[in-house]
């Protein structure tokens, strides 16, 4: 579930840019309206997800406040991750549609590389086991399951990491999406992506 | 010399470059994000494939002041609109904008088939920059301006074109704005929603709106603007009254019309029974190699043809369009109406038609000549595309030429109208203006 949050969050600013494209040549706005407008479109659905996994972790047993507040952050750490990356690359995605379908390839497979599969063991060497261990989706997931099961929390400074590294990624991306929409929506003017 | 302080909009020397290649533009796209990442200034040198669209633009806008945009397809207009509205980004240049700008550069943009026209007034209005509880205060003036008032909670899917352009033009002179920007959109909807229109913009006007028109029509311009720019090949080549710079732009209009003209060629074809063989407009000599017909004096057109046999109940039709901008024709006349039908003769003939006096103001028109056959009128040969010119003295803000005598009581008198006076008596005068 948390993988599915991450692979919609990467695609917001993507997603948001092209439903636009219609009057992003047309008039000028604050161009971070339409990826706001997006994001609460994935918060609400993210909201769905959440309380479904939140019943089900009931069903299954007790969670403490704690606990809950700590799945909870894992599911905004996985937005704020994805929605990062996505604003990052989105000048990229824009301007050579190929990319795009790149990263399509990557969401569809990149499970795999995650701890939702394969739960990594420091322990034992390995490339597979190393890229699955300093994952950073693998933290979120990993610190979401500790604390919906109510294990130590060893992640949690990890996830702490990670969300402050996903913030600054999030204030990045859009500096970069202020900088690079003129020259893309010329882009799009010329009848390309 | 205008205030200081009521500037609008300052360009000075701007310029924008555009690639012709699509894939190379990309390219040149991707390297342009990674010099502004690493602040390396854009290039501003052309790179293969790359032409200006723009080059060295300069001009100011006061505020209460209307500028017009005049220049041939392809001239850098849009562009310059699209950079003044913060659309695309100049290569080079400062563009100093003070003021809200309600860009007109398409209505009714943003706006959603599936959502209602009420819904509609909020999301364009919110794209335009205004807050919400003035768009609640706006709402109804916005409503009663659009004269939509039936469809308000109707899907804008249902709405007819006119009724979009109606919204769209409402919601934009809605926000308050300091400076318009219009792109050929000031004809829209019915002759009683343009009047609303002009109106209202005598309204902003007055209440110090600046505005910066696009059009093609030389009697919007000349009954809008102050001054007029000249854009020719993304340079501004001329800057000054809209009577001068129409003519100019008008004279520059016809070279290039004699050029993709030459010669104009017949539909049917020589197998045809009837052939039109070449339309001549004369009187006198031609202007650029176009002919051209001067107002007030009298105009010809040599119409040849050639019969393989003889055709009775033939109708020689003339139809004469404004070149500059689509529209129904301005003149239509058939021989039928005036003569009855033809029979024509095998063999080559030469039809004189004239017009004693030609009324058509200074500009460039398109004739089309066409030959028919019996009431369902069977088309038997066509030449369109033939351009002609009409050159005289200017009239402002219509399309023809009227002789004249006012006759008035001894109790009412005139005085002579200085050429400094406000516009805006202009345009009050001018009733079918847009």
């Amino acid at each position: 579930m948390l993988w599915q949050v991450f692979t919609e969050s990467l695609d917001i600013a993507y997603q948001a840019c092209q439903g636009a494209r219609s009057y992003l040549t047309k008039v000028y706005f604050e161009r971070e309206a339409i990826v706001l407008s997006q994001l609460y479109e994935t918060l609400i659905s993210t909201l769905v997800r959440f309380a479904s996994c939140f019943i089900f972790i009931l069903f299954l047993g007790k969670i403490s406040l704690g606990g809950t507040l700590i799945v909870a952050a894992s599911f905004a750490c996985a937005i704020a991750l994805g929605l990062g990356i996505g604003l990052l690359l989105l000048p990229m995605l824009l301007l050579f549609s190929d990319t795009y379908n790149l990263l399509r390839l990557f969401t569809s497979y990149g499970l795999f590389i995650t701890s939702a599969f394969y739960a990594p063991n420091p322990d034992t060497g390995g490339i597979f086991n190393s890229l699955i261990q300093h994952n950073p989706l693998s933290y979120i997931m990993t610190s979401a399951r500790e604390a919906a099961a109510g294990t130590s929390l060893d992640n949690l400074p990890a996830l702490a990491i990670i969300s402050g590294a996903s913030l600054l990624t999030i204030i990045g991306g859009r500096a970069l999406l202020n900088l690079s929409i003129p020259i893309i929506i010329e882009r799009m003017l010329l009848g390309g992506r | 010399m205008p205030n200081p302080s009521d500037l609008h909009i300052s360009v000075q020397g701007l310029s924008k470059k555009f690639s012709r290649s699509l894939k190379k533009s990309f390219l040149y796209g991707a390297q342009d994000i990674l010099r502004g990442i690493i602040r390396i200034p854009g290039s501003t040198t052309l790179r293969t494939s790359e032409f200006w669209a723009l080059q060295d633009i300069n001009f100011k806008l006061y505020k209460g002041q209307t500028l017009g945009l005049v220049g041939l397809n392809g001239s850098g207009k849009t562009t310059l609109l699209r950079i003044i509205s913060n659309i695309l980004a100049p290569t080079q240049g400062t563009l100093t904008v003070h003021g809200r700008i309600a860009p007109m550069l398409a209505l009714g943009a943003g706006f959603k088939p599936a959502l209602s026209g009420y819904e509609n007034i909020f999301l364009n209005l919110s794209l335009l920059g205004v807050p919400y509880q003035i768009i609640r205060n706006q709402l109804p003036s916005i409503v009663d301006f659009a004269d939509i008032d039936d469809a308000l909670h109707a899907p804008l899917g249902t709405y007819s074109s006119g009724m979009k352009s109606r919204l769209g033009f409402a919601c934009a002179i809605h926000t308050n704005p300091q400076i318009l920007v219009i792109d050929e959109v000031l004809a829209v909807g019915d002759s009683r929603f343009r009047m609303k229109c002009r109106n209202h913009m005598n309204i902003l006007r007055k209440a110090g709106t600046s505005m910066l028109i696009v059009s093609h029509s030389a009697i919007t311009l000349e009954a809008l603007c102050d001054e007029c720019l000249y854009l020719k090949k993304g340079q501004l080549i001329a800057q000054g009254k809209p009577s001068e710079i129409l003519e100019k732009y008008e004279e520059d209009a016809l070279a290039p019309l004699h050029d993709a003209t030459s010669p104009p060629t017949n539909k049917a074809g020589s197998h045809a029974l009837i052939q039109l063989l070449d339309v001549i407009p004369i009187q006198g000599e031609s202007l650029k190699k176009v002919p051209h017909w001067t107002s007030g004096l009298q105009g010809s057109l040599l119409i040849h043809t050639r019969s393989q046999a003889a055709l009775t109940n033939v109708s020689i039709s003339v139809m004469l369009f404004d070149a500059s901008q689509p529209g129904a024709p301005l003149l239509y006349f058939t021989s039928s109406r005036d003569l009855g039908w033809l029979t024509i003769l095998a063999g080559e003939h030469t039809i004189h038609l004239t017009l004693p006096i030609v009324r058509l103001v200074t500009g460039n028109y398109r004739l089309k000549i066409s030959l028919s056959q019996g009431p369902k009128r069977d088309l038997l040969d066509s030449i369109d595309d033939i351009k002609i010119a009409v050159r005289g003295p200017r009239a402002h803000s219509c399309l023809y030429l009227q002789e004249r005598t006012w006759r008035l009581p001894d109790d009412i008198v005139s005085t002579p109208v200085l050429n400094d006076e406000p516009r805006e008596t202009d345009f009050d005068d001018t009733d079918d203006v847009p």
